[in-house]
């Protein structure tokens, strides 16, 4: 070996290790990390909306409007303008003078918070018509209803229950038929077969009518032979854990009348 | 039924054990020799590299300032005791010619078709001489170049079969499982890339470069050649 190239395989060996090292001493990992994917909730949802719904069934039905109806533009406008401007200022000064000396001699402090919080002014002096200081007409009030409507529900009431919901219930219902259900004996895949069950319900949980098998699935050849002691062992189960403890707020649209799918196979 | 989580951290996790070095200790021993083979045949090549390219620049620098010195000077004897003794390929070429020369006048009567022919003999020799010392390790880089992909290759497949094998035994195909044995073994081809790229460029460009140095010797060959012809007519 001559001496350029021992010189050579030195520089060659010095520049590896070199390389190396950058490689190792985090030039490397230098580069930013990819964050750390958060997790997510995945949910299983075997139903699918037809029809869309709104996330949360109301109570409660809506809110009413309170805006009044403005009646025609013609009444309002020509008449009142003119005529108020002039009258005003001697109708006000006298229920404005009226009314305050009153309370005031009898109570002292109570008295102006009360005659303010009532406030009648909108109403009873509207139905007199006298004192004409606003723009209002006389249907001022036609909008709002004589009993006040109970509504205070934000969301509008939907007709149908969500899907997601749906299958929120048919959770609750498994966990709480859960203990009642004894896996029946049977071969091999007997466990897979799916009994679809219409669920009639009383308000409190009870069972309204007897559950009635409506579809089945996972059949197959060789579980085909368990399929009626399956049904029954699922009915018998839903019978014997009745009455269920499940949202009230959903009752009406929702589990009433409900099918709900029973897998042995989450049973156990 | 209701409520899953998916967790991504064991797989974020493994990715920054992916230095050369924990690679390379994380390895099957067959991964492992080709590595060690592989990374000694990158250094190997770099040594060629620095010293044929060193060796070639000076000596073709040499030549040319030997060439100059030889057409300035008067007298070719003086030459052939002077600046004749370099190691350069020009005065090995020049060298042979005047030597073979001297030889050949000496005896009498000079043969002159004998002579020139022995002339033109003994510089090809010595031109040939020189390039075979200069191209000698050219096909250390050739078959670098050539077989360190495929080497390279083999640890990969190795190491995707043992990994593969790892996964049959764990029963588990997660991407945690697959992922380190194939990052090492795609480490071997890497490294079987990274000695051979070099290596195929060092090559392409050396070759040409004794391919220059091999013209300019062949040209200042025939011109001596025509020089000490031109002589051998005055030798009585």
């Amino acid at each position: 070996m001559e001496r350029a190239e021992k010189a050579g395989l030195g520089v060659a060996f010095v520049g590896h290790v070199v390389l190396l090292a950058i490689m190792s001493l985090n030039l490397m990992s230098a580069r930013p990390k990819p964050p750390l994917a958060d997790a997510m909730d995945v949910m299983l949802v075997d139903k699918v909306a037809l029809q869309s719904s709104s996330p949360e069934k109301a109570v409660e039905p809506p809110q009413q409007m309170e805006a009044p109806d403005v009646g025609k533009p013609e009444e309002a406008t020509p008449p009142p303008e003119p005529t108020p401007a002039p009258t005003p200022p001697k109708p006000e000064p006298k229920p404005v003078a009226t009314p305050k000396p009153a309370p005031k001699p009898a109570k002292p402090t109570p008295a102006p918070p009360k005659a303010e919080a009532a406030k009648p002014a909108p109403e009873k002096p509207a139905a007199k018509a006298k004192p004409k200081a606003t723009n209002l007409g006389d249907d001022f009030l036609k909008g709002i209803p004589a009993s006040k409507s109970p509504g205070k529900g934000a969301v509008a009431r939907a007709a149908v229950i969500s899907p997601i919901q749906a299958n929120g219930l048919a959770a609750l219902i498994a966990s709480q038929v859960k203990p009642c259900y004894t896996v029946p004996t049977g071969g091999a895949g007997a466990t897979s077969i799916v009994t679809q069950v219409r669920l009639r319900l009383k308000p409190d949980g009870g069972i309204a009518v007897t559950p009635e098998v409506t579809a089945n699935a996972g059949v197959n050849d060789s579980n085909a032979a368990y399929l009626r002691q399956m049904n029954e062992a699922a009915v018998r189960a839903l019978q014997r854990c009745a009455p269920y403890k499940l949202p009230p707020e959903l009752y009406e649209g929702g589990w009433e009348d409900i099918k709900f799918n029973f897998r042995p196979n989450q049973m156990n | 039924m209701s409520g899953m989580s998916i967790a991504g951290a064991h797989v974020a996790a493994t990715s920054s054990a992916l230095s050369p070095i924990a690679l390379f200790l994380q390895a099957d021993i067959v991964v492992k020799s080709v590595m060690i083979g592989l990374l000694l045949a990158s250094i190997w090549t770099w040594a060629i590299i620095f010293s044929s390219g060193l060796k070639m620049g000076r000596t073709l620098k040499a030549s040319k300032a030997f060439e100059a010195e030889f057409w300035k000077s008067e007298d070719i004897d003086k030459v052939y005791d002077g600046p004749g003794r370099q190691d350069t390929p020009s005065a090995k070429l020049f060298t042979a010619g005047v030597g073979e020369w001297r030889r050949s006048v000496r005896i009498t009567p000079v043969d002159r078709e004998g002579t020139r022919a022995r002339l033109a003999t003994a510089m090809s020799a010595a031109t040939s001489a020189e390039i075979d010392k200069l191209s000698d390790r050219l096909n250390v880089l050739a078959t670098i170049g050539s077989v360190a992909p495929f080497v390279g290759l083999f640890g990969t497949v190795w190491g995707i079969m043992r990994s593969f094998t790892d996964i049959a035994a764990s029963q588990n195909t997660s991407l945690g499982v697959v992922a380190p044995g194939i990052a090492e073994a795609l480490f071997a081809t890497a490294i079987g890339l990274f000695a051979a790229i070099p290596a195929v460029i060092a090559y392409n460009r050396l070759l040409h470069r004794v391919g220059q140095i091999e013209n300019q010797l062949h040209r200042f060959g025939d011109s001596l050649h025509l020089t000490l012809s031109r002589e051998l007519e005055r030798v009585k």
